[in-house]
This record gives structure tokens, C-alpha cells and sequence, in this order.
């Protein structure tokens, strides 16, 4: 049979996606249903997107808070650009069921949400912040709401091993992700702030298919 | 003959028949292969595929067919339910000693923390450079500054407890090991699923408990197959198996196919010979005397070798047919011939006694065969033929007498212009010029020993052959290198060496478990290089690393998860572990431990390599192998040469010795050269006649020819010896109506096969087609020609 190792550091760490195991779950409650309808209204609207970011990473490994800055693409279903342009350049690029892995100090790795499972994690995890259609998410996370904000917490004890809550909070006027904040366990924390979002551009489609950003 | 006679003469027979059956009540059948083949070795060989599973093993490839209305990714998630629900539905079944559907959820998980556990059992002296690189100043910066990108990309959150687990990657170079156990199929593992390149195809593996080259076992997986299908696979997918199933079952119906139409036209066609030529319903008792012989035989065949291969017992039972001559011949004598009763038995004792010895002489000697299933065979006909002797000798006398005048009158009709008398040279011209050719033929045939040839070429099953071969790649040439041991440590280190020995050969395609799961010795070794290279490289590593990690931002404690591991014992690999991990069913495929029930042979560990081969590279694992106790190499390219020359070697050697046994036998009887040569006449012609047919037809010989070419020699001397007899005595026999009659049953029973569609019996019936068919003949004109050359006037 066929086993198919990776070769980069980067991807010898597949193997560890928990992520990817939750279990069936309950209904949400009625007003949280009224809220999803009028995010998915918003997002309905939104074929396309790109915005800036920024992320800080808090984490007990590290002396500092890390700040990265970052541009994000999506075009809805499933194109997805992910890249940081400061302080280590490098990009995660979804389009469809491929994608890329650019690194500045590397050649472009290209993998398949299919036979990579961290990848098909990751792409789930930023699919889950930016896809729009958070009703799907009941069956594997409990979700409030906070004004206009999305708490959203994995249901299985595994995921919750490294994931705590992860707190979504919407721009009221475009209804876009404003901040995502991700708090772990042990007190650890992501929080990333989209800015500058356009919305229905035209983005070309070398964003999807290589490393080299035209704009 | 008085009534009594009469009694005890049948119940003799009938008791014999009786006690025949009940001696056969215990017979087992057996399927097995290895019976059909020549040598200790390579029946060894066989026997070791077989515990391998390999014999049973089937694939199975379920696809989506034709263009599905369901998105891509829709249409494939069925594909991969229907392959999970299949799958279960045949563990579930009792039938499978292993069936791989699907690698298990999660197994990604379960092999990471297990490999990285015990990375210093893995880590053999070729690694040692890359563990070197990895932990080098550059190899730290490195590694650090990629698990800094990491832990801020949007992996970080989920693989932070392993980048502080193994902060360099070190256990890459343990999951590059996995790549031993890439098979030769050109196939993708996605979510555990072995799925074709363009996603459309998956596929599942299993090995059938029950022998899939007995039919009954195929036709009771095919009936659970054709159910499961219904209940597991989803609209739009379809299954495709390939394996001995198919192929079981194809011949099992081509040939049910096949007897069905040609047994009911052959027992037509002899109900009608019988109505025509003998007139009398005891006749009956005359064709039903092979048939009452073969009980016994089968039972005294059973007592000497146990379980009789069904081979064995279908073709020995075929061959005993050939015993319908002699009750042929004494009934056609007793109700023909002339003069008195005692008269002519008398008589009859010499030509029938020799003609019997002769066939049983043929048959003696496939005793020597190296074939299993030839001697069973040989020994079933040899006794059958001497019991049908007897038998006729019994019965025949007792329900044939004199006929009225009327009838006798009608004997004339019989008889047959005497053309061997009128043109003997012309005749023996023809004769001559025929034996010339067959000679000429002989030395251009070969000998096909590939059983294969005798497979039913099945439209379904080689469609699904190709499918396959166009779904998962072309296998080329294979050889299983089998390792064996008493105990798994010493089968695991066995196994290992095997693995270094291709990797030091640069044998390019392999797949072996041994990296992956190398014996307590190889472990050790490992386990001993890891701590002399840490030895070596350590506290200043620590201080080097510390300093480089505090450089890039992270915490002086932030790692201390990986010293930690450093410092602990490894984990020992156990198959325990492994094959009750995430590859299990990998491995069960791989490794075979000793049977529960220790039957002889199977009370032994073994290990399986699978290594790509051709020509030159063959001798290499050949040679290895010999130095090495207790390796195999099984290779199909190695068994088609073995088996074809030992199989070569006894069709040489015994029809050497069956000839001349017959001609002593002959020799013995006539005492004079043109006697001699006129009772093998039909035999000789027969052989150059099959001779020229093979040269004109494939230029091949099977092991079907070879069985049927006894077959055909014992009857050929038959008509040899009656004719010779007949035109030399005044037996008061007249034999050209009983030869005929034989020849005419003959040619009906097995000839009608030779329209047979199944490759087996095609050959089977040919064969005695033109055997017979020109023996019969020859018997009739060339013998007495024979006899009459020269003595005219």
C-alpha cells in the first residue's frame, strides 16, 4: 500500500490534527439564529474580499508578544490567500481542494487538502473565521453571542486540549470579521484585526495559482 | 453358467463396489495447487505464498461509472462510504482473515506519537548524516527559525506541543521510512482511503479465510459479494474484483457450461451407438463396468495417499474410461464370435491380459512423476483399470451368450472390405509418410508448464484485469523475498537484513515493513549509535541551542520538553504495538504468525518483501538468498523455468520408460519383430498425429496433452494388440467391430469435448480426437497390412 511521507519540516507535523474530530452537537438557540442570517445576509452579498492584518501571538514559549503583519484574499467558496508580509514573509494559499506553501527561503510547496491533513485543518480553522456561513458550525462547537460578537468553543474534550474559545467579532456596518481572537488553555493567545477590507474587487487569479503576489 | 455362479459373480462385484464406497466415505477432496506441480521447491514456494495469504488475497476496486450527477466531491464521498460500508459489512462476514478498507481515522496521530516515541530504535547508521545536518549550528538556526514561522502561522495553535517536542524535525527522518511501504500500485492515500490518482477509483484489499481456488468457497463469496454490493454500494458505484475468485469461477462455469451441452449430446450419441450396434439392453451392464470400477480404485487410491487432489480424481476417473474396451471386446466376442464359449474366453485371456498390463504399464509409471496429482492419478487409473478387468471378466460372461442364428447371420454386416490385405504397401505408405511428419513436428513443440494456459479466458474477468491495470498501474515483474523464523525477534531481524541487503544493492522499488519495524537486534544497534551520537554532541548542543532559541524571542524554558525526551529511555518497537496500530492491517499482510492449529509447516513466523525484479536483478535476490538460512525468493519468472523443466524432465523420462515397457510387454507376447511393430502401430501413429496436430495448431503441449497422450497410448495398444491377436489366432474373435465400437464409444465420451469453450477441456478432447481418431483406423488397416506385407502370394 501507499504511504505517502512528507518531506518538509514544515509538514512533519501532519500528523497532529486533532482539529479534525468533533462530534455531533445540539441546535442553536433562536437569536443566535437570527444573528447568523443576518451575517450570512452580509456575507451573501460578499462574493469576494481582501483586507490587511495584523496578528499578535501571545504565547508562554515566546518572551514577547509576536506581531506579524499580513494581507488576507478570499473568494468565496474556496480560494484563500493567507500571507504574511512582516516580519518572516510567507503565504498558505487554498484554491479548492490544492494549494500552496510559500515560504521566501524555500520553493514553493504545493499539497492537497486530501492527503495533508494539517492542511485540511488549517483550511477548516480559516474557513470557519471567514467563510460566513457560521450555522453550519453547530454540530461541532457551542456558539453565544456577545453584542456583535461570536463566542465559539469546540464541543470535543480533544480540541478543547488546544483550543479554549475563539471569539469572532464582526464589523456592525460591513458585518465582515473585524478581530478573531483565539485563546488556548494555558493562556495563550492569537488575536488578529482585519482592516482596509475591499469588498467584490478583482483579484486576479495568480493570487491563487503561485507564491509571487502581483499586487 | 449356472445361477449360482451367476449370484456369486455379482455379489463379488457389488460387495467390492460397496466396500469401495464406504473405504471412500472420508475422502477429501483437495484443491491445492501445489499438487499440480513438479518438485519439493517449488511446491515449498507455493505452500509459503499460500500462508503468505497471497493465493486468497482479492482487490477490489470500487468506481464511480460513467458521469454522475453529483458534484466531484459528493460523487467521491460516496465512493468512500460504499468502500467503508463494504468493508465492514466483510469483517462482519467471517470470511476474511484481513480486509483493508481504509487506513483508520486518526492514524496519522497514532503513527506520529509512535514513531516519535521510539526514533532512536529507527535511526540506523545511514541517518547519521542527516541527524548530523539537522543538529549542526546551521541545522539549530535553522530548524529554530522555522519553528518560529510555525508557531505564527495558522498551524501554530494545533502543533505547538510538538514544535516543543521536536523542535528541529527530527522525526522527518522517520516518516521517510514510511516510504518502504509504498506498494507498486500508483494510487494516493487520502483521509486513509487508497484512492486512484484522478480520485475516482478506491480501493480495498482482503485475504478469503477459505481457499479461493475451490470453487464451492468462490461461489459462496461471489453469492456474499452480490449481496453486500446491493446493500453497501451507492448509486453510481460499482465493483470490480480481480484475484483467484474470478478466475475460479470463470472455469467453474465454463466448464459447468460446457458439460451440461456436451454431456447431454455425448450421452445421446451413445445411447444411439448402443441402440444401433449391440441391440440389447444388457448392454447396459457392459459400458457401466468402468463405472462399478472405479469405487474401489478411488478407495485403494485413497488409502495409499490420504486427500486425492481433485485433479487427481476427476482425470483419474476420466482414464479409467479406458477400461470400457476390454468388456467391449469380450461382449462383442461372446455374442459374435464363433465356436464354443469356454473356447473363445480362452482365447480372449492372452490379448486381454496383455492389453490391460500395457495400459496399466503406461499409468505404473506416472508413479515416478514429481507431480503429486499425476501419481494419485497414475495409481486410480492403474488400479481401475486391473479391477475393470476383473470385473468385466466376472460380469460380461454372465448376461452375454451365443446368439440365435438370425442374429448371428447379421455378424456379416460387421465386417469390413480387407483392403490391408489388397494394398498393404499403399497403406503402409501413407502410415509411413504420417509417422515421418510427426517426427518432423515433435522437436518444434514446447512444452507450456505456465498452468495459466489452462485458464478459461473469460471476457468479464479480463476486462476488470485491464480496469485495473488502467485504474492502479501495471505491475511489472515481482518477487516475494520471504524471511522465516521460529520466533518473531529472530523473523524481524531476518526481515531487517533483507531490507539493508536491497538497500545496499540499490534495488529501487521495495516494500518492507523492516524500517519501520526492525527486530530486537537491529534496535539495539540503533538504540547504541543514537546515544554515542549524543555522547558526542552533548552539553554543548544544549548551551548552542539554548542561545540560538533565546536569540529568535523564544524563552530559555521553552524547550525543555525535547532535552526532556533526549534524556528518556526510547521506546522498544514491539509488533504488539504496531500491529495493533494504525497499519495493522498493513502489516497483517506482511507478517504471518504461526498458525493456532500447527499444521505442519505453519507453525513458523514469516516476513514478506515485495521487490520489483527483471532479469538482472532476479539472480542477485537468487544468490542473496542462498546464503541466507531460512530466505525464500518466490518469483513467478524463477517457477515458470523450474516448473517447466521438471515437468519437460517427466514428460521425457516417463514416456520414455511407458514406451518401453510397452514394447518389452509386446515384445514379450509376440515374440516377433512384425507383430511387434503391428500391435504399437495405432500407438505410434496416434502420438505422431497429436504430434503434428500441436505443431499445426499453437506449437504448444500442456499438462493436458500429457495426461490424454496416456490416455490415448494405453487405448491405441489396446486396438493393437486385439487386431494382432485376432489376425494371428483363431480366437474366434472379430475384433475390427469391437475396436470400432470402443473407438466410436471412445471418440463420443471424450472427443465431444474438443468443442468444448473451456481451454482444459478443449485440449483434453482434442487430444483424444486425433489420437484415437487415427488409431482406430490405423488398427484396422495398417496393423493387418503389417502382418500381410510381404507374406502375399
Amino acid at each position: 500500500m501507499l504511504i505517502r511521507s512528507s518531506n518538509s519540516s514544515f509538514s512533519l507535523v501532519v500528523f497532529l490534527t486533532v482539529l479534525c474530530f468533533f462530534p455531533a452537537a445540539a441546535l442553536a438557540a433562536p437569536e443566535l439564529d437570527k444573528f447568523f442570517q443576518e451575517i450570512q445576509a452580509a456575507s451573501a452579498q460578499v462574493q469576494s474580499f481582501s483586507s490587511e492584518f495584523v496578528q499578535e501571538r501571545r504565547l508562554a514559549l515566546f518572551t514577547d508578544p509576536v506581531i506579524f503583519h499580513g494581507k488576507l484574499t478570499v473568494i468565496r467558496p474556496d480560494r484563500l490567500r493567507w500571507e504574511f508580509t512582516a516580519p518572516v514573509p510567507s503565504a498558505l494559499i487554498f484554491d479548492g481542494k490544492k494549494g500552496i506553501r510559500c515560504n521566501d527561503k524555500a520553493p514553493p510547496a504545493h499539497f492537497d487538502l486530501g492527503t495533508d491533513p494539517v492542511m485540511r485543518t488549517v483550511a477548516e480553522q480559516l474557513w470557519l473565521w471567514l467563510g460566513g456561513d457560521y450555522s453550519k458550525l453547530n454540530d461541532k462547537y457551542h456558539m453565544t453571542q456577545q453584542g456583535y460578537s461570536l463566542v465559539i468553543t469546540p464541543k470535543d474534550q480533544a480540541a478543547l486540549d488546544y483550543i479554549g474559545a475563539i471569539t469572532i467579532t464582526f464589523d456592525p456596518a460591513s458585518k465582515q470579521p473585524e478581530t478573531v481572537l483565539i485563546t488556548e488553555p494555558g493562556g495563550d493567545s492569537t488575536l488578529m484585526r482585519f482592516n482596509s477590507y475591499v469588498l467584490n474587487g478583482v483579484l486576479p487569479d495568480a493570487l491563487f495559482d503561485r507564491c509571487a503576489s502581483d499586487e | 453358467m449356472s445361477k449360482l455362479s451367476v449370484f456369486w459373480r455379482w455379489s463379488l462385484v457389488l460387495g467390492l463396489v460397496v466396500l469401495g464406497l464406504l473405504a471412500s466415505r472420508q475422502l477429501k477432496v483437495s484443491d491445492e495447487a501445489v499438487d499440480l506441480l513438479p518438485g519439493d521447491s517449488v511446491r515449498g514456494d507455493i505452500r509459503q505464498l499460500q500462508r503468505m495469504g497471497l493465493v486468497n488475497r482479492l482487490f477490489i476496486t470500487l468506481s464511480l461509472s460513467g458521469e454522475s450527477a453529483d458534484s466531484q466531491e459528493t460523487a467521491k464521498k460516496a465512493l468512500q462510504k460504499s468502500a467503508v460500508q463494504l468493508g465492514e459489512k466483510m469483517v462482519k462476514s467471517g470470511h476474511f482473515s484481513y480486509v483493508l478498507a481504509r487506513l483508520p481515522e486518526g492514524y496519522e496521530f497514532a503513527l506520529f506519537s509512535r514513531l516519535q516515541a521510539s526514533l532512536p530504535m529507527l535511526l540506523d547508521k545511514g541517518d547519521m548524516a542527516n541527524l548530523a545536518t539537522l543538529t549542526s549550528p546551521e541545522g539549530i538556526r535553522t530548524g529554530l527559525a522555522k519553528a518560529f514561522a510555525l508557531l505564527n502561522s495558522p498551524t501554530g495553535i494545533a502543533l505547538k506541543k510538538q514544535v516543543q517536542l521536536d523542535p528541529l524535525g527530527l522525526v522527518t527522518l522517520v516518516l521517510q521510512k514510511l516510504n518502504s511501504l509504498r506498494s507498486e500500485f500508483s494510487m494516493r492515500l487520502e483521509e486513509g482511503f487508497f484512492m486512484s490518482r484522478d480520485g475516482k477509483s478506491c480501493l480495498l484489499v482482503a485475504e478469503s479465510r477459505d481457499s479461493l481456488t475451490d470453487s464451492h468457497n468462490a461461489l459462496m463469496l461471489q453469492k456474499f459479494f452480490d449481496d453486500a454490493y446491493l446493500e453497501t454500494l451507492a448509486t453510481g458505484v460499482e465493483a470490480r474484483i480481480i484475484g483467484s475468485l474470478p478466475h475460479t469461477l470463470a472455469n467453474s462455469q465454463s466448464i459447468q457450461r460446457d458439460l451440461q451441452w456436451l454431456l447431454t449430446a455425448a450421452t445421446i450419441l451413445l445411447a444411439i451407438l448402443l441402440a444401433v450396434t449391440l441391440r440389447d439392453i444388457r448392454a447396459v451392464v457392459v459400458f457401466s463396468v468402468p463405472y462399478l470400477a472405479a469405487p474401489p480404485a478411488i478407495a485403494i487410491t485413497h488409502l495409499v495417499y490420504g486427500d486425492l487432489s481433485s485433479m487427481a480424481l476427476g482425470f483419474g476417473v476420466a482414464l479409467l474410461g479406458i477400461a470400457i474396451d476390454y468388456p467391449i471386446y469380450l461382449y462383442l466376442s461372446l455374442t459374435r464370435g464363433q465356436g464354443d464359449r469356454q473356447n473363445i474366453l480362452k482365447n480372449l485371456a492372452t490379448p486381454l491380459f496383455f492389453a490391460a498390463l500395457t495400459t496399466m504399464a503406461g499409468f505404473i509409471i506416472l508413479l515416478f512423476s514429481q507431480v503429486v496429482a499425476h501419481r494419485q492419478m497414475g495409481l486410480l487409473a492403474f488400479v481401475g483399470v486391473a479391477i475393470a478387468l476383473v470385473f468385466a471378466w466376472l460380469l460380461i460372461p454372465t448376461i452375454a451368450g451365443p446368439r440365435p442364428q438370425a442374429k448371428e447371420q447379421k455378424k456379416g454386416k460387421w465386417r469390413l472390405p480387407d483392403f490391408s490385405s489388397k494394398y498393404p504397401r499403399c497403406i503402409l505408405g501413407v502410415w509411413l509418410v504420417s509417422l515421418t511428419l510427426g517426427i518432423f513436428a515433435w522437436p518444434h513443440l514446447r512444452y507450456n508448464g505456465d498452468l495459466r494456459a489452462l485458464d478459461v479466458p473469460d471476457r468479464q474477468v479480463l476486462a476488470d484485469e485491464r480496469h485495473f491495470a488502467a485504474t492502479w498501474g501495471e505491475k511489472g515483474e515481482q518477487a516475494f523475498v520471504i524471511a522465516e523464523g521460529a520466533t518473531l525477534a529472530e523473523v524481524l531481524d531476518r526481515n531487517a537484513r533483507i531490507a539493508s541487503f536491497l538497500q545496499e544493492q540499490k534495488f529501487k522499488k521495495f516494500q518492507s515493513f523492516a524500517p519501520l519495524l526492525p527486530g530486537p537486534g537491529t534496535q539495539a544497534a540503533n538504540h547504541d549509535g543514537w546515544k554515542q551520537f549524543w555522547a558526542t554532541l552533548r552539553p554543548d548542543f544544549d548551551r548552542r541551542f539554548v542561545a540560538e532559541a533565546v536569540s529568535l524571542g523564544f524563552t530559555e524554558q521553552a524547550f525543555t520538553p525535547f532535552f526532556s525526551w533526549l534524556d528518556r529511555e526510547p521506546e522498544t518497537l514491539s509488533p504488539e504495538k504496531f500491529l495493533g496500530g494504525p497499519l495493522q492491517p498493513l502489516f497483517a499482510s506482511m507478517l504471518k504468525m504461526p498458525l493456532a492449529d500447527g499444521k505442519k509447516g505453519d507453525n513458523k513466523y514469516l516476513a514478506m518483501t515485495t521487490v520489483a525484479i527483471d532479469d538482472t536483478t532476479l539472480p542477485v535476490l537468487l544468490q542473496f538468498a542462498k546464503g541466507e538460512p531460512q530466505v525464500t525468493v518466490l518469483a513467478t519468472a524463477k517457477w515458470r523455468a523450474e516448473v517447466e523443466r521438471l515437468l519437460r524432465h517427466d514428460i521425457f523420462t516417463l514416456s520414455l520408460a511407458a514406451g518401453l515397457v510397452i514394447v518389452l510387454l509386446v515384445t514379450v507376447q509376440y515374440r516377433q519383430a512384425r507383430a511387434v511393430a503391428a500391435a504399437l502401430a495405432p500407438v505410434l501413429t496416434a502420438l505422431a498425429a497429436m504430434s503434428i496436430f500441436c505443431y499445426l495448431t499453437d506449437g504448444e503441449l500442456t499438462m493436458m496433452h500429457l495426461i490424454m497422450g496416456i490416455l490415448v497410448i494405453g487405448i491405441s495398444v489396446d486396438y493393437g494388440i486385439f487386431i494382432v491377436c485376432d489376425k494371428l489366432g483363431d480366437h474366434g474373435a472379430n475384433s475390427a467391430p469391437a475396436v470400432s465400437l470402443c473407438a466410436a464409444s471412445t471418440l463420443i465420451g471424450f472427443g465431444v469435448l474438443a468443442f468444448a469453450g473451456h481451454p482444459a477441456l478443449h485440449a483434453l478432447g482434442i487430444t483424444v480426437l486425433v489420437g484415437v481418431g487415427v488409431s482406430w483406423p490405423v488398427a484396422l488397416l495398417v496393423s493387418p497390412a503389417i502382418l500381410a506385407v510381404g507374406k502375399r502370394g
